[in-house]
């Protein structure tokens, strides 16, 4: 599913808006298996959900800006980008940004959160590769109810 | 028409507003309480509190028998998915969004948001056209190939006379095209190399933005003359 011309195994540049427990979480995950991270949000203080190390040996690079403005997804080196995600706690902006990643920069992969069912499938059919925690849950809940 | 307007803040109520003058029926949806209270009450009960976008607030405003809807928030993000929502699960035929930002422009427009204005361009410009005026206003930008030309009122300084001068003798950059003439007392003449140009006169031409630079200058230092 996922194409690219790097092998797939090598380590990529994953640009990840949205410094949230689930984004730092997975800059965080990214970054131990030896992917070189970024990550922008609008706010200060939440790059301090990433562990000090990592952001301290610039295995996670952090930027403050709007992930959904071309000016500061520029300072993020959007351009070199293998992996786009928006991980922020806002369906809206997630698909905002990810559309300025997809068609303003032709990022090969990108991937947003989205939570409400109905703007996730959506975003599947233009081409987005949307994960919701609330189908995820869902599922999830059926399987344990019908086990 | 059933037009469904997403965001009753200024923007939102003035649209509101002008599709009730025109006699269409609207639904306005805004997840602020007051906001949708003061649309209620300048407009009768038009307003759905909730979020843009989610289907069920969409449905209860009436997306699914609406002819358009018309996002006027100063989220982008949430005017986009509002849009989206409308068009590809409620068959809007028709969506028309502000964005906030001169960058998302070519993502909506891209997305098929049919109408997509660029409000800090329009501004923008309106602002830049009250600043430097000095006697030429932009009536139409007309953009092709490229080329940044728009369709001009240029007003005939005073310096130009009660005898004026002949049309082929104004200080006009290359590449204009005057289309008409309108003298002072509201005649309208169509441009000829021998017409006489008189002070009041307004001339309609195509020009550049360069072109439109150009004659500013040479306007204003004629005017110092």
């Amino acid at each position: 599913m996922v194409q690219s011309d790097r092998p797939i195994l090598g380590p990529r540049y994953v640009l990840i808006v949205g410094c949230s427990e689930l984004g730092a979480s997975v800059a965080s995950a990214l970054a131990e298996q030896g992917n070189k991270v970024h990550v922008l949000d609008e706010n200060l203080s939440s790059f301090e959900r990433i562990p000090y190390e990592l952001r301290e040996a610039q295995r996670v690079e952090t930027t403050l800006g709007d992930g959904a403005a071309p000016d500061d997804l520029m300072k993020a080196r959007i351009q070199e980008v293998d992996v786009f995600m928006s991980l922020t706690n806002r369906d809206t902006t997630n698909i905002l940004a990810a559309q300025v990643a997809k068609r303003g920069y032709n990022v090969d992969v990108v991937v947003c959160r989205v939570d409400n069912p109905d703007l996730q499938a959506m975003c599947q059919e233009t081409g987005l590769i949307a994960i919701g925690a609330t189908s995820l849950l869902v599922d999830h809940a059926v399987r344990a109810a019908s086990a | 028409m059933h037009v469904v307007v997403i965001g009753a803040d200024k923007l939102g109520l003035a649209v509101a507003r002008w599709l009730i003058e025109a006699g269409h029926e609207i639904t306005v949806i805004d997840a602020d309480r007051e906001r949708c209270k003061a649309a209620d009450d300048a407009f009768g009960i038009v307003a759905v509190e909730g979020d843009c976008v989610s289907s069920t607030v969409l449905s209860e405003a009436g997306a699914d028998r609406a002819d358009a809807v018309i996002a006027t928030g100063e989220d982008d993000g949430v005017n986009l998915a509002a849009c989206q929502l409308a068009k590809h699960r409620f068959d809007v035929p028709k969506s028309i969004s502000v964005v906030n930002r001169s960058d998302h422009w070519s993502i909506f427009d891209s997305l098929g948001v049919d109408v997509v204005v660029d409000a800090p361009d329009l501004i923008l410009h309106r602002i830049q056209e009250g600043f430097v005026h000095q006697g030429i206003e932009r009536l139409k930008s007309l953009p092709s190939n490229g080329a940044d030309r728009s369709l001009v009122s240029i007003k005939v300084p005073r310096t130009y006379g009660a005898e004026g001068r002949r049309l082929d003798t104004l200080p006009f950059p290359e590449g204009t095209l005057p289309t008409l003439i309108i003298s002072g007392d509201g005649t309208p003449r169509l441009p000829s190399p021998d017409l006489t140009i008189r002070a009041g006169d307004e001339v309609v031409a195509v020009m550049t933005a360069t072109g439109q630079d150009e004659l500013r200058d040479s306007l204003s230092s004629d005017a110092q003359m």
